[in-house]
């Protein structure tokens, strides 16, 4: 049996793959995991893809790239739009465009051959503590871009009406904090749960049939990283609304 | 009783129920696609073309227990004989859950396919998609097994069993909303042929959460495998996957419903197909949060116990 399939046998295939520390930095003695080199390579990707496109700009534009880039740009408002409306489309586009697609390449970073089992590459989105960190960033933006644009009054709906504020504010601020926390474990649970699926099946047959998970695998990278996004549209909508 | 005996006797009537499940569904299937010609005779070959895709589907499921069946047999012994029977019959119950509700489908399908022949290539796309999804329900579920086979002794035989039972538990759930989700869809693209892409995606959209629930059992019984070491985590092992199944079965069959009426809403107003499709994701987006909480509060607890 390949050293891969051994891995799945321990019954943390995934998990200790991800802890695995993948080198030292030598003076401060970091550790950098495979996560983390696998997300500078994406992050490598997504800013060489940015500047390329975007080096040298034309009104009209002259190379296909540059017109690949704006539509899909484009693409990303036509859709927040239709959720949030144009205006909020507009303002959160550079936040929610990033995550987009920072998620959806550190999904399908573990569909790459490999992944979870060659040092340096691990799909990020496999661990709760990256989900989480997103999710993170989620939260304090909402809470940051709510109070900047409508200063206390963002706290409203927590205490309105009045007289039902003692069960309403705790309820409030008991679901801010849920929303993040179930937004991580979301992430998280389906891309790990997707990857031990592969490597089972895997496992039991290793042709043919490993194909209907991979492709649901597929699939799900890209509905998740959607999820994510669609939702966090949501909250940040939710947050800069005026009374209802 | 010899260890064998257990497992043979559980693994004819795990084949048994199989059999019957595809069986079942393939009939009620070829049923409706015969219906199916006789209505609009000129689209037989299509209809034919549907109706074989589906059928394959559904013997295939046969097949996995089958497979499971023969890879057991082989390592049966007296530590792990009750695993061995408790597996082989949860196969089954996976494989009889997903053929009826890929039966359901199936049949909307054929349905669909005389009342609207323009759209039967939309329709058997929509089929297609459906199948695959309750299809792979009894792959996890094959899948689990296969695991824990490799991993289960003496010892384990309580979280093991108990894993194996949950996780057909589990499909069970996803596949029954699964199946009334697509049949939905299905009567939603007869009923409102403009509105039939809009259908789809929505259609996968619900299905993904509702797999997504079997996954999380899945990826519970993975972890707590590798943690269940000593007796007391074994024991919170066994209760932990029991209590992830009943929460999954939950938020599935309401998951089901929001699906169901989502389609159902699509066709009655085709026009508000994007707001449907919004609010529908956020009423899923709740039910899945419940099966989470569960989720972390056993990936929490789990750490303790051992």
């Amino acid at each position: 049996m390949p050293f891969w399939l051994l891995a799945a046998h321990g019954g943390e295939g995934a998990g200790a793959a991800a802890r695995d520390v993948f080198f030292t930095i030598p003076v401060v003695g970091l550790k950098v995991t495979s996560i983390q080199t696998t997300m500078w390579g994406i992050m490598l990707v997504v800013l060489v893809v940015a500047w390329l496109g975007t080096r040298r700009l034309e009104r009209v534009p002259r190379t296909r790239f540059q017109a690949f880039l704006e539509l899909t740009v484009d693409g990303f408002e036509t859709f927040f739009a239709s959720i949030i409306g144009r205006e909020n489309a507009r303002a959160f586009l550079p936040f929610l465009g990033s995550l987009f697609i920072f998620i959806l390449l550190s999904n399908y970073s573990g569909l790459l051959p490999g992944a979870g089992h060659v040092p340096g590459l691990t799909a990020p989105t496999s661990n709760w503590g990256v989900t989480a960190g997103l999710a993170s960033v989620v939260f304090v933006t909402v809470q940051y871009v709510g109070i900047k644009r409508r200063g206390l009054r963002y706290f409203k709906h927590m205490v309105d009406p009045w007289f039902l504020a003692p069960l309403l504010l705790p309820l409030g601020i008991i679901e801010e904090f849920v929303r993040p926390f179930a937004l991580s474990l979301r992430l998280v649970a389906n891309i790990f749960g997707g990857e031990t699926v592969v490597l089972a099946v895997l496992m039991a047959v290793p042709w043919f049939l490993p194909v209907v998970p991979l492709l649901l695998e597929v699939l799900f990278g890209a509905i998740q990283a959607f999820i994510f996004t669609f939702l966090t549209a949501i909250y940040l909508a939710t947050a800069v609304a005026e009374e209802h | 009783m010899s260890p064998m005996v257990i497992f043979s006797g559980a693994a004819v009537l795990a084949m048994a129920l199989a059999a019957f499940g595809s069986a079942y569904s393939q009939g009620r299937t070829g049923a409706a696609a015969m219906e199916s010609i006789r209505k609009k005779p000129e689209s037989a070959a299509k209809v034919r073309t549907t109706m074989m895709l589906a059928l394959v589907f559904m013997e295939a499921l046969t097949l996995f227990v089958f497979a499971i069946v023969f890879v057991l047999a082989g390592r049966v012994t007296p530590d792990i004989a009750v695993f061995t029977a408790v597996a082989v019959v949860s196969m089954a119950a996976a494989a009889l859950g997903s053929a009826l509700s890929q039966g359901r489908a199936a049949v909307a399908a054929m349905e669909s396919s005389w009342r609207e022949p323009e759209e039967s290539g939309d329709t058997r796309t929509s089929m297609m998609l459906g199948l695959v999804f309750m299809e792979a329900l009894t792959l996890f579920v094959f899948a689990i097994v296969f695991v824990l086979t490799g991993s289960v002794d003496s010892s384990r035989v309580l979280f093991g069993s108990a894993a194996v039972a949950a996780m057909a538990l589990a499909a069970i759930g996803s596949a029954v909303a699964q199946g009334r989700t697509t049949q939905a869809a299905m009567q939603a693209t007869w009923k409102q042929p403009a509105a039939a892409g809009h259908t789809r995606t929505s259609m996968m959209l619900a299905l993904v959460f509702m797999e997504a629930l079997t996954l999380f059992v899945f990826a519970i019984v993975f972890v707590l495998n590798g943690r269940a070491t000593t007796p007391a985590a074994n024991l919170f092992g066994a209760a932990a996957v029991a209590a992830m199944a009943v929460a999954a079965l939950g938020s599935a069959l309401s998951q089901g419903r929001t699906g169901v009426a989502a389609m159902e809403a699509t066709w009655r107003q085709p026009e508000a197909a994007g707001d449907i499709r919004t609010s529908m994701m956020l009423a899923l987006v709740f039910m899945e949060a419940l099966t989470l909480f569960v989720f972390a509060i056993i990936f929490v607890l789990s750490g303790m116990v051992t």
